[in-house]
């Protein structure tokens, strides 16, 4: 009969993360030596004891929903930094800017609207798929909003580019 | 869907996708997190620190291998990397007391019993490798296999490390439960 001791297998044993066949073998061998019986009793012990240190916290409710909005800051960052850096835009202050200035403003605005409406495939598959959670409507609301202001950039760049054009004329 | 699909739909730019993994696997690395931590502030910082990471490395997984162990090595990792930057604040276990007093979370009622504390706190005191290996395999089940994939080691390794935290934590401890009589498996193993 193989003593097992030095097969490093006892722990994958107690947890029976073994194929069958293996634990068959193990078993019937620790029916005929002590020694395997006592490691595997020391693993036992410390389960036990182990056990009384196991927690059953669950994350916070709102966990994915930061998660989710910190990766899409993230998102939006990383692409903004692609771009040349800006200054404020404050309409009021649109038709006050050169035409170089609004030009580069312009593009900046129709990245960023483009970035936004990028996301609304997302927002329909994370509809689709967890329609019975809970929090899928606290997920869509942001994205909503976020589409939501890229259309109203987009109308306002329209706008905007009218009036730069007659002014060009 | 299986994991291996959402990540295919999250790298052709469906990234709300990942909102379904986060789903699948946030509430084994917050609990992981706060074994390391002890803090559910903390560890809620890093749970959301780890996902992030995970995303933006999402590029450069090996879909060879299963997410959850690509997963947990960058959660064990970064929790490594939280402990050694910041030591644990030591809290007398009358103030630990007066604190879980004071909480209403049901979750937290567990932790109320001295002997939990305490052994969280056995635990976290052991060197990295063996806190780690103890985590994964007691608190959290993962298998020898499973823990030698994460760690990138072998399942021999684990098992050696396991035993030798079950001696190291029997030290901290000095409890009699743990002892087995006369043979001592650690001085066969080496
Ligand atoms: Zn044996």
């Amino acid at each position: 009969m193989t003593c097992y001791l030095n097969k490093d297998d006892w722990h994958s044993y107690y947890q029976k993360s073994l194929d069958r066949q293996t634990l068959d073998e193990m078993n019937s061998h620790l029916a005929q030596c002590s020694e395997c019986q006592n490691t595997l009793w020391q693993i036992q012990e410390t389960a036990k004891l182990l056990a009384k240190g196991r927690i059953n916290l669950n994350p916070p409710p709102d966990l994915k929903l930061n998660i989710m909005e910190a990766i899409n800051r993230s998102r939006y960052q990383a692409d903004s930094n692609k771009e040349p850096p800006q200054k404020e835009t404050a309409s009021s202050h649109h038709f006050e800017l050169r035409n170089w200035g609004f030009s580069m403003m312009a593009a900046g605005f129709l990245l960023f609207a483009l970035n936004l409406s990028s996301l609304s495939p997302n927002l329909m598959t994370t509809q689709v798929t967890q329609l019975d959670s809970g929090f899928s409507k606290q997920i869509i609301l942001p994205f909503t909003r976020m589409n939501q202001l890229a259309h109203t950039l987009l109308i306002k760049i329209d706008v905007l580019t009218d009036s730069q054009i007659k002014r060009n004329q | 869907m299986q994991d291996n699909e959402l990540i295919t739909g999250i790298l052709n730019g469906n990234a709300g996708l990942f909102a379904d993994l986060v789903e699948r696997y946030q509430t084994g690395v917050y609990r992981t997190a706060y074994y390391y931590t002890q803090s559910v502030e903390e560890a809620q910082d890093i749970t959301q620190e780890i996902f992030l990471k995970a995303f933006n490395s999402l590029p450069r997984f090996k879909q060879s291998s299963a997410f959850s162990t690509w997963l947990y090595r960058i959660a064990v990792n970064h929790c490594l990397d939280w402990s050694r930057k910041k030591k644990p604040l030591f809290i007398e276990p009358a103030s630990l007391e007066s604190r879980f007093d004071k909480s209403v979370g049901p979750e937290e009622i567990l932790l109320r019993q001295e002997s939990s504390v305490e052994i969280q706190a056995a635990v976290r005191s052991l060197q990295e490798i063996y806190r780690t290996v103890l985590i994964l395999y007691y608190f959290q089940d993962f298998s020898p296999q499973q823990i030698a994939d994460i760690l990138d080691t072998s399942k021999r390794t684990i098992e050696t490390r396991l035993f030798r935290a079950r001696k190291m934590l029997k030290e901290k401890l000095r409890l009699s439960v743990l002892g087995g009589d006369g043979h001592d498996l650690l001085s066969e193993q080496g």
